[in-house]
């Protein structure tokens, strides 16, 4: 039995929930299209666009949270460090007339510390919970003294490119590097098993791999195939592959999962606790302020007291509905990003579907305690 | 040559080694045994690194060179590698993320799995065979037995190319032929110069694979003899037969256990407990003896209601069958539980002697859920006066108070509400020798007034003290009964170790 499993190897026990979630994504969108009461608009390229569009901040934000709470951790300063960084680069903007560029990198600096601060206090054994609470306070608190507690708008022309979108040549062309890039990792995948003599992936497998990111690729292609992309799905989507890549095929990645799932076992192994859990913690800080800069270019401004409000929240529904279990060391990316899109499907369907915005939220609820449900079930 | 010198170490209220001098040659095999608690696992985390340089007393050299390690990192890097008995691995990482787990092999970061499983591989051809090459070593480790996780953690050992491999126990999880595979590996390995420091309970292991032995016993050498020297009397020491208490226990039966079946908390198909019966009379104390994961621990929990997997056979008391599906329900049926960790199980640290002497007790101490402050008072100030425990006042938090009294408090909070059984697992660990005489007194004078006492301890000069029968245990299996004279350290320590026909005609030969 065990070598059964060997030859089809790549398609892990840990990865059937991810196609689970695919086929909950697949059946969503379907009940979608042809329900009557959505009026034939959900699977048009426009709609979609659109979903996509205003997933991408809670996207980059679950990423970083999957890495987290991986390690058993979890980051509740999310939103309102989308609020800190997006008034720290406005008012470079507004009132020191600072360049896009410029307002940009110091967002970055901003969360690049502020995640590095909470990593170092977790790493030292506060609870990640206290840690990233006493954030959620402070900088949103910090937002609100920063901006005078007023709103600030509008954003300088150079920084609201951010908003735009991509025409459509250059769309195509990154389309197309991106999977040229997954197709020559899986033949190198193939190669280098080859390279030590070990059993070879079968080119059903190959084929498999393959196939879906040409289907992938192709879907992308066609949603935007109209407009081109929005410069915040492109974004977000490199952010999305970038942690895929780091969690599955890095050290530091490994290592994550190592944490998680054995503390105790990972110290003994020679892994330096400390400094992954820093470096996670600095992740998620740096993506905080990619979300914080890409929402205040959306929404053209920042709004101190409201902006990013239940961030947190919505990317821990996000990630746990993707699979990630918070008692670490078991999830994926992966996982992530379709948690993410089922719970933008969700929001976006139901109004579609004219369901009142109260009754969302409680629906929204039971879906999150059926998708951990079905995660718990796989593993027992 | 790697070398301890003059080590000692104590924590807060123990002395768990004192002024231990070893030296482990290049190419030879040396055994360390002693009973649960003599320093063993001590001895080799200040080795591995676990224990830290500077919170313990004397020196680890290396060819004469003085080490400080301040990390495990730092001893395997010195040439030290440790299979520890607690399994270390992640369970939802594969086999070939396990065996290089802190040493991929990354080049800018980036980890190549082709690679990995490659070097995984030949890593553990060595020390599983065949076996090896039809394991799916992308699998979770998870989905493996504890037999090859063992075997794991001990190619992962052996991957460093380490000056001394250290295993503790590593046969206990491992089948007959794993085993062998295992010490044909360690001849290999010893005629290449490596050393090895074999720690194991199986004295015909001991015998067979090591060239000298090293006993420890209460944190101190007893010496290093020849592996086919009687082992058992210079672990146990002399017997130490303080005034026994002689008792009349009744004749009827409170506690009957029979059959009782325990599966292991997460291995499926393994046994912690295996048909194990017995009965326990009004005033009679019943020890259950045996090495650490004998089921002392897990019969206990199961009879409070505790085994996560459930269990099979049957258990009355006083005649009336009883289902234990939770602590709650043992309790209704008379069961009171002294834990072996009172500081994580048998106590709320924070809170005062009096809350938690009333703990186990309020729904008594309470009129309509309200609890009744005065008679929480009054039930812990009989409990004060009558077990004479040491406090400033009922305020006082526990986490405050010496190791005797606190375990004094997880007996007396049973009290109020009179059980039938007490089940006491290591009732005196860590606790000082005038506490634990009174402590010994107190379960004598509870046994007097008619509780059936089952008691599971790891130190044999308390189960002599104290028990009116022995029952040794062995891989959850019952080995033997001992009662009345019978009941001696060796007598136990041979039955628990399994050598007890050979053992018992050389002292009989010996007698005459």
């Amino acid at each position: 039995m065990k070598l059964e499993r060997s030859a089809r190897a790549p398609l892990r026990a840990g990865d059937s929930s991810i196609w689970i979630m695919a086929g909950v994504l697949v059946l969503l969108w379907t009940l979608l299209a042809v329900l009557p009461q959505t009026r034939g608009i959900f699977l048009t390229q426009g709609n979609l666009a659109t979903l996509l569009v205003q997933s991408a901040v809670l996207l980059v934000i679950s990423v970083g949270m999957t890495m987290v709470i991986l390690i058993r951790g979890i980051d509740l300063s999310v939103g309102a460090g989308v609020a800190l960084t997006g008034t720290v680069a406005a008012l470079i903007q507004l009132k020191c007339h600072g360049s896009a560029p410029l307002a940009i990198a110091a967002a970055l600096a901003v969360g690049a510390t502020l995640g590095a601060w909470h990593g170092w206090w977790a790493a030292r054994g506060i609870p990640a919970f206290v840690v990233t609470l006493a954030g959620f306070k402070a900088y949103r608190g910090g937002a609100l003294v920063l901006s005078g507690a007023k709103g600030l708008s509008p954003m300088s022309d150079d920084f609201s490119l951010l908003a735009r979108t991509v025409p459509l040549v250059p769309t195509i062309i990154i389309i197309v590097v991106a999977l040229a890039a997954g197709i020559a990792l899986t033949l190198r995948d193939a190669t280098s098993r080859r390279r030590f003599d070990l059993a070879p992936m079968t080119s059903r497998e190959v084929a498999l791999r393959i196939g879906a990111q040409v289907a992938l690729a192709g879907v992308v292609a066609w949603v935007f195939a109209e407009r081109g992309m929005p410069v915040q799905v492109l974004i977000a989507g490199t952010v999305a592959l970038w942690g895929i890549f780091v969690t599955k095929r890095t050290r530091f990645g490994r290592h994550l999962y190592a944490i998680g799932g054995n503390p105790d076992a990972a110290r003994l192994s020679g892994i330096d606790v400390k400094r992954v859990t820093i470096g996670a913690y600095a992740i998620v800080g740096v993506l905080t302020a990619i979300a914080g800069v890409m929402l205040a270019a959306r929404v053209n401004g920042v709004t101190p007291g409201s902006q990013g409000n239940l961030l947190e929240l919505d990317a821990v529904t996000a990630v746990v509905i993707g699979g990630t279990a918070l008692a670490g060391g078991r999830g994926s990316v992966v996982g992530t990003v379709l948690g993410t899109l089922v719970f933008a499907t969700l929001a976006n369907g139901m109004n579609h579907l004219r369901i009142d915005s109260n009754l969302q939220l409680i629906f929204t609820g039971l879906v999150l305690l059926a998708a951990v449900q079905i995660s718990r079930g796989k593993r027992s | 040559m790697i070398e301890l010198r003059h080590i000692s170490k104590t924590f807060p209220g123990v002395r768990a080694l004192h002024d231990v001098t070893l030296a482990i040659q290049p190419g030879e095999v040396l055994g360390l045994v002693g009973e649960n608690g003599a320093g063993k696992s001590t001895l080799i985390k200040i080795l591995g690194g676990v224990y830290e340089a500077g919170s313990f007393t004397g020196d680890v050299a290396i060819e004469g060179k003085t080490q400080a390690f301040r990390s495990t990192l730092d001893a395997r890097r010195a040439g030290i590698a440790i299979v520890h008995q607690e399994l270390a691995l992640v369970p939802a990482m594969s086999i070939a993320e396990n065996l290089l787990l802190g040493r991929e092999p990354a080049h800018f970061g980036l980890i190549d799995q082709a690679e990995i499983e490659a070097r995984a591989r030949a890593l553990l051809a060595p020390v599983l065979g065949a076996e090896a090459d039809a394991l799916d070593f992308q699998a979770p480790v998870d989905e493996l037995g504890v037999g090859i996780q063992q075997c794991l953690e001990i190619a992962r050992a052996l991957a460093d190319r380490a000056k001394v491999v250290v295993l503790d126990e590593p046969t206990a999880a491992l089948s007959e032929a794993e085993s062998e595979k295992l010490f044909a590996l360690i001849a290999e390995r010893k005629a290449k110069g490596d050393a090895f420091v074999y720690i194991s309970h199986r004295l015909e292991e001991i015998a067979r694979l090591c060239d000298r032995v090293a006993v420890l016993r209460d944190g101190e050498l007893v010496d290093v003899v020849a592996p086919t020297t009687d082992l058992v009397p210079l672990m146990t020491g002399a017997a130490v037969h303080d005034q026994k208490v002689q008792r009349q226990p009744g004749t009827s039966t409170v506690l009957r256990i029979q059959h009782l079946r325990v599966p292991h908390p997460t291995l499926p198909g393994k046994l912690v407990v295996d048909g194990l019966s017995f009965e326990v009379a009004p005033g009679e104390v019943v020890a259950l003896a045996g090495a650490m994961g004998s089921g002392r621990t897990a019969t206990l929990a199961t009879l409070f209601g505790c085994a996560k997997a459930g269990y099979a056979g049957d258990v009355s008391v006083d005649g009336k069958a009883v289902a234990l599906a939770h602590p709650r329900a043992a309790i209704a049926a008379g069961f009171a539980y002294v834990p072996e960790d009172r500081k994580a199980m048998g106590l709320v640290l924070g809170l005062s002697v009096a809350d938690n002497l009333a703990l186990s007790a309020l729904g008594k101490l309470s009129k309509l859920g309200v609890v009744d402050g005065a008679s929480v008072e009054h039930t812990a100030l009989t409990r004060l006066r009558e077990m004479s425990i040491k406090a400033p006042s009922l305020a006082a938090e526990v986490a405050t108070l010496s190791g005797g009294n606190q375990q004094k408090i997880v007996i007396g909070k049973w009290l109020e509400l009179a059980p039938r059984v007490l089940l006491l697992d290591e009732p005196t660990r860590g606790v000082d020798v005038g506490a634990k005489a009174e402590i010994y007194a107190l379960v004598e004078e509870l046994a007097s007034r008619g509780h059936a006492v089952v008691l599971a301890s790891s130190d044999l000069p308390e189960v002599v003290r104290l028990a009116d029968r022995v029952i040794v245990l062995r891989e959850g299996k019952p080995a033997g009964e001992l009662a009345g004279a019978d009941i001696t350290p060796i007598q136990i320590m041979q039955l628990a170790v399994g050598t007890a026909v050979i053992a018992q005609e050389a002292l009989r030969e010996a007698r005459t």
